[in-house]
């Protein structure tokens, strides 16, 4: 082992990876359930807890992002029916969260809801293919 | 089940006359993951397997090839 430096071999680094993902899962999960706690609970406007929903919406689009362009692991899984599967879970709980959220007001306000589940649904599926082809390529690179 | 251990390894080392902490050295890890592969807790990477086997004089088969595993 390298005397200089911080020592880490293998099974080190395998464990802080382990435990750091399980750590960074909780948080996520953890502000994910204060959000719902404030807005449902406490009945705080989103404007309360904003800074907490760009937080949590980055990273996870940045771990989702990151795992697909590094890890290449689900890839092989990406068949045209499975994206197709994955976009219409996401309208389906982006519908069913906005319509608990909006329900006061869902016969006035319904379409401009819809509208704007559909676009995020579909630039999320989007920016997760734009992401994940890439890493499709660099794997099939390394590989080869 | 009941972990073995790989005293094949622990036996190699020795013969070679070297300490964990030196195998460890030889091999950039620390003298806790040598002592995890010869108690069985551990699996290393067929990476650190090769560089044990290196550092040992030995083949992979000789030191980590178990016959009569069960799958």
């Amino acid at each position: 082992m390298r005397k200089t430096g911080f020592p880490l071999d293998e099974r080190n680094r395998a464990m802080i990876g382990k435990i750091c993902t399980i750590l960074y899962l909780i948080t996520i999960y953890f502000l994910m359930g204060d959000m719902l706690y404030r807005e449902f609970v406490l009945n705080q406007n989103p404007h309360q807890f904003e800074d907490i929903a760009a937080l949590v919406t980055a990273n996870v689009l940045g771990f989702i992002a990151l795992m697909l362009y590094f890890g290449g692991v689900t890839v092989g899984k990406f068949s045209f029916r499975n994206i197709i599967a994955g976009y219409f879970v996401f309208l389906a709980l982006g519908m069913t969260f906005t319509m608990i959220k909006y329900r006061d007001c869902l016969s006035s306000c319904f379409l401009d809801k819809t509208v704007i589940v559909f676009t995020i649904c579909t630039l999320m599926t989007a920016a997760a293919l734009v992401v994940a082809y890439p890493g499709k390529l660099r794997i099939d690179r390394e590989i080869e | 089940m009941r972990k073995t251990g790989n005293i094949r390894l622990k036996l190699a080392r020795v013969e070679k006359g070297l300490s964990q902490q030196e195998l460890a050295d030889m091999v950039e890890v620390t003298r806790q993951t040598i002592g995890l592969i010869e108690s069985g807790t551990y699996n290393p990477t067929l990476n650190l397997c090769t560089r044990i086997a290196r550092a040992l004089g030995k083949t992979l088969d000789q030191l980590f090839w178990e016959e009569n595993r069960n799958a």
